[in-house]
């Protein structure tokens, strides 16, 4: 047991941070709860207490369901794929490829680019660039009808966008775990007759499955948040089909000016939130106990 | 020793901060009281816009160089932003007690945030029925002073039509007609824009604001009065129809997603389509791209009668003061040269549209012609979105695409407008 003089030490050196936590996240989170519960609207500078009428209202409205599919269809696409290539690539620059430094910037450098200006470029890509590019290669007609006007695909269409800003970042989380498993045991796996396929499937991939895990949950949380590339690419269209539900929520608060509303969408998108990585966690931790 | 002179040092810059605060507030309080006593005063007016297009802006620029040079005691600052960050920002001042002095109207700032103007002399130098029109939501304030008369209609070119021996189309027949003969020689009748869906969505305003508060100007009070709703009543469905079955129908369908705000302008403004729904801001951007172009304004035939095609002209930019501004002299000065006629020149010529200034008549673009006509004729209708409280053209805008796309049917869709009307209409009586 620590010396109470040292726990008072301790408590001090973290005051600092706990104040500037509380003031800058727990009380907007509490207010933002208590909003949820009122009338509140727009620039209106009074309003009441109205119960769980918002959270009634958001459940009701269709729409604000349909947003929950999108974002879930839009997160597991990108999570899955974005994933998937990253650790392709990691694996490529993890054998003795040439201009293998080279290679790691020029895929780390979509990271950088802000998702605004990657859905502008994007915007530019899908509507121009590709239309023009089928139209060279006397593709069908059907193959030249915008993608981001296609409600079917538009979704998936900002799901490979999404990917190609992030697949560098994770590609580099995966080589530095691909490149922390020792020589000695491939050398010994090699030695022992194990075949590229095995040492990928049985060595490597094992060995790194608590990065993967950790990578899925950590693109599963920012992939579940997008709101930039349907805000500058799609405004949510055609006909709702890319409408997140960041995107939903930032209309429901300044197009439609409903307050209260947008709180209690934004909570029911924390607790989603909230849900979805717990389950990720606790199948980390099982993962890693197996380990 | 240490302590001693680190106490001192904290004494001495406590002090100092103390004194430093104490004489800003002395000199706050001292311009709060001299307020419009010593006209020598310098003042900065803070004004937040929403015209963000360039020659709004510098059409503000050019009347504020204006009027700094002949109030050299006043200086207006002039920021620039789109509506959602103006709503923001506002939301965000509002909080903090610390309001702008000037900002361009929205329907959304509440009124009780606002300087009523009812009274101002300088009012009197615009058109008194645009300054109705621009208060229509309030009982008897003057919360808005309107500089200019926008619209929303239907841009046609000329030169299309006549290179296709067609004419100018008045009735729906022949509207049908016309649309049927471009599509046989492969021109895309309409200019439908759809990458960016603000830009799909302005023909459906002028539409309905022609089917229903055309035929209707009292449809709102009706619908709140639950005598009329949306489900019931043809005048919504029909104008929906129009807008998928013309408007969008006949634009260039598999392209009209990869089209933007300035493709369309352009395709209108080269002679690339026939027709283009849009409002009096799309007219400069035309310009730009066609300055020579033969273009003309029409409003939808939206039936047989010609009589009943009404062109959407309402009051646009508008100006407002804000209650809690401690420069409301100042601004109000800044307002009376606005409604002068010099401003309302510089503002007519750059921004190509009517102004609300009496006596300003700047042939500003040979189109005026079309829009006079309409308004000399009384075939033109004030009511468009702007009148409609904002729940229900947040489910308006949200769901119009998915009739054009046939992703709904009309019963759905009037299903869920005549609960956004409700519940807006709930909304806004909770805040009363």
């Amino acid at each position: 047991m620590k010396p109470k003089g040292q726990n008072m030490f301790y408590f001090l050196i973290l005051l600092p941070a706990l104040l500037l936590f509380t003031v800058f996240f727990i009380i907007p989170v509490v207010q933002s709860l208590s909003l949820s519960f009122t009338d509140a609207y727009g620039m209106r500078p009074n309003y009441k207490f109205i119960g769980l009428e918002n959270y009634i209202t958001a459940f009701k409205d269709r729409s604000f369901m349909d947003t929950i599919s999108a974002t879930l269809k839009f997160t597991i696409t990108a999570v899955v794929l974005g994933n998937v290539i990253s650790l392709i690539l990691a694996l490529l620059l993890d054998t003795k490829i040439r201009a293998k430094s080279f290679l790691r910037s020029i895929f780390f450098i979509p990271n950088v680019m802000s998702l605004l200006v990657v859905g502008y470029v994007w915007s530019f890509v899908y509507s121009n660039a590709l239309p023009d590019l089928f139209e060279a290669l006397h593709l069908p007609a059907s193959w030249q009808a915008s993608i981001l006007g296609n409600p079917d695909i538009v979704i998936y269409a900002l799901a490979v966008t999404a990917v190609w800003n992030v697949a560098g970042y994770y590609m580099i989380i995966y080589l530095a775990a691909l490149q922390g498993i020792s020589d000695d045991l491939i050398e010994a796996a090699k030695i022992d007759g194990a075949r590229t396929k095995d040492i990928l499937f049985k060595i490597k991939l094992p060995l790194i499955s608590p990065i993967i895990v950790m990578c899925l949950i950590l693109s599963t949380a920012a992939h579940i948040k997008i709101f930039e590339l349907p805000f500058t690419m799609t405004s949510g269209g055609p006909a709702g089909s890319s409408m997140t539900m960041v995107l939903k929520i930032y209309n429901t608060a300044f197009s439609a000016n409903q307050t209260g509303l947008a709180t209690a969408q934004s909570t029911i998108f924390f607790l989603l939130i909230a849900g979805i990585t717990l389950i990720l966690t606790r199948l980390m931790k099982s993962r890693e106990e197996k380990l | 020793m240490k302590k001693w002179l680190s106490a001192l040092v904290v004494v001495m810059l406590s002090v100092t901060v103390l004194t430093a605060c104490g004489g800003s507030n002395n000199a706050q309080s001292d311009n709060a009281n001299n307020q419009g006593t010593d006209s020598k005063e310098k003042i900065k007016l803070e004004f937040l816009s929403l015209k963000q297009e360039q020659a709004s802006q510098a059409a503000f620029k050019e009347i504020i160089k204006r009027f700094e040079s002949a109030n050299t005691n006043i200086t207006v600052d002039l920021q620039s932003m789109n509506a959602d960050q103006l709503k923001t920002t506002l939301r965000a001042r509002a909080a903090s007690d610390e309001m702008p002095d000037l900002v361009t109207w929205m329907k959304e700032i509440e009124p009780e945030y606002l300087l009523d103007l009812k009274g101002e002399s300088y009012l009197s130098n615009l058109n008194a029925e645009s300054i109705e029109a621009a208060n229509a939501i309030y009982n008897d304030q003057v919360y808005a002073m309107p500089i200019d008369n926008g619209y929303i209609g239907f841009y046609y070119n000329k030169t299309v039509l006549a290179d296709n021996n067609l004419e100018v189309p008045t009735t729906l027949t022949e509207m049908k007609q016309v649309v049927e003969a471009l599509k046989a020689k492969g021109i895309p009748a309409f200019a439908t824009g759809s990458k960016d869906l603000s830009v799909a969505y302005m023909p459906l305003i002028a539409l309905f604001s022609e089917t229903v508060f055309g035929r209707n100007p009292n449809w709102s009070a009706e619908r709140d009065a639950g005598s009329v709703s949306i489900a019931t009543d043809e005048s919504w469905k029909l104008a929906f129809d129009l807008h998928k079955d013309y408007v969008y129908g006949y634009s260039d369908v598999n392209g009209s997603f990869n089209i933007g705000y300035d493709d369309a302008n352009a395709m209108l403004a080269q002679g690339k389509a026939a027709f283009y729904g849009n409002g009096s801001w799309a007219l400069e951007p035309i310009r730009q791209v066609g300055p020579d172009a033969d273009i003309g304004l029409m409003a939808f035939p939206i039936s047989d009668n010609p009589e009943e095609s009404k062109l959407l002209v309402f009051p646009d930019t508008s100006l407002s003061i804000m209650k809690d501004s401690k420069n409301a002299d100042a601004a109000k000065k800044f307002l009376e040269f606005v409604a002068s006629q010099e401003a309302g020149e510089i503002w007519s010529e750059n921004v190509k549209v009517s102004s609300t200034v009496n006596g300003v008549n700047v042939d500003y673009d040979p189109i005026a012609a079309d829009i006079n006509q309409y308004i000399s004729s009384g075939q033109f209708t004030p009511y468009g979105d702007r009148v409609l409280r904002s729940v229900f053209t947040d489910k308006l805008w949200e769901d119009f695409s998915k009739y054009m796309l046939d992703r709904t049917d009309w019963d759905t869709l009037a299903k869920d407008l005549d609960a956004a009307w409700d519940r807006a209409k709930e909304v806004e009586a909770s805040g009363q």
